[in-house]
């Protein structure tokens, strides 16, 4: 529960620090990439929406939200894992109105959750695997 | 993070998020598992 309370602590401090601050919002396919999956990488789609306060100052606050999906094979059951996290940070941003870059750090939520496709295809009950991991 | 202007209030942006899950539980219990990283990388558009 301490972790929680960082999470809700943050959430109410950026809306209220951000207030009348310039906005931008983005929607964004992507793909997800685990480097340390079982044998190897595994790749999938994603789709992360953010949006930026303070969008026209050197220092911004981000929430971002990503939703992602794996497929992968265990022994003969072919599985899916759909993944989702919400992440609060503070960026630094360079440049202009035109272009611009930046680095942020902040601190978040990541969970997911592993289903079998073989047992669904066969008409068994769906068997889920719930797992759940704050990140950073 | 890179943000391009194309329009008045619109754009195309890309970016790079290193997701690092376990760091608060190592914090917590330094015995408790390792530090894994997960990367997504993507690109689309922004509006303001």
């Amino acid at each position: 529960m301490k972790r929680m309370g960082w999470l809700f602590v943050l959430a109410l401090a950026v809306p209220g620090t951000a207030a009348a601050q310039s906005v931008v919002w983005s929607a964004a396919p992507g793909a997800f990439v685990d480097p340390d999956f079982g044998e190897g990488t595994e790749v999938g789609p994603a789709l992360v929406l953010g949006a930026t306060l303070r969008a026209d100052q050197r220092i911004a606050f981000v929430v971002d939200v990503a939703l992602a999906r794996m497929d992968f094979p265990v022994a003969a059951d072919q599985l899916h894992r759909n993944i989702g996290s919400a992440t609060v940070a503070l960026k630094l941003m360079a440049g202009d109105a035109r272009a611009g870059f930046g680095l942020s750090l902040g601190m978040g939520v990541l969970a997911w959750d592993d289903i079998s496709e073989t047992t669904l295809a066969s008409g068994a009950v769906r068997t889920q695997i719930r797992h759940s991991s704050p990140d950073s | 993070m890179t943000r391009f202007a194309v329009g008045e209030s619109w754009g195309v942006t890309l970016f790079a998020h290193d997701h690092v899950t376990g760091l608060v539980n190592r914090i917590l219990d330094p015995d408790e598992g390792d530090l894994n990283h997960h990367f997504v990388l993507g690109g689309g558009v922004y509006f303001r």
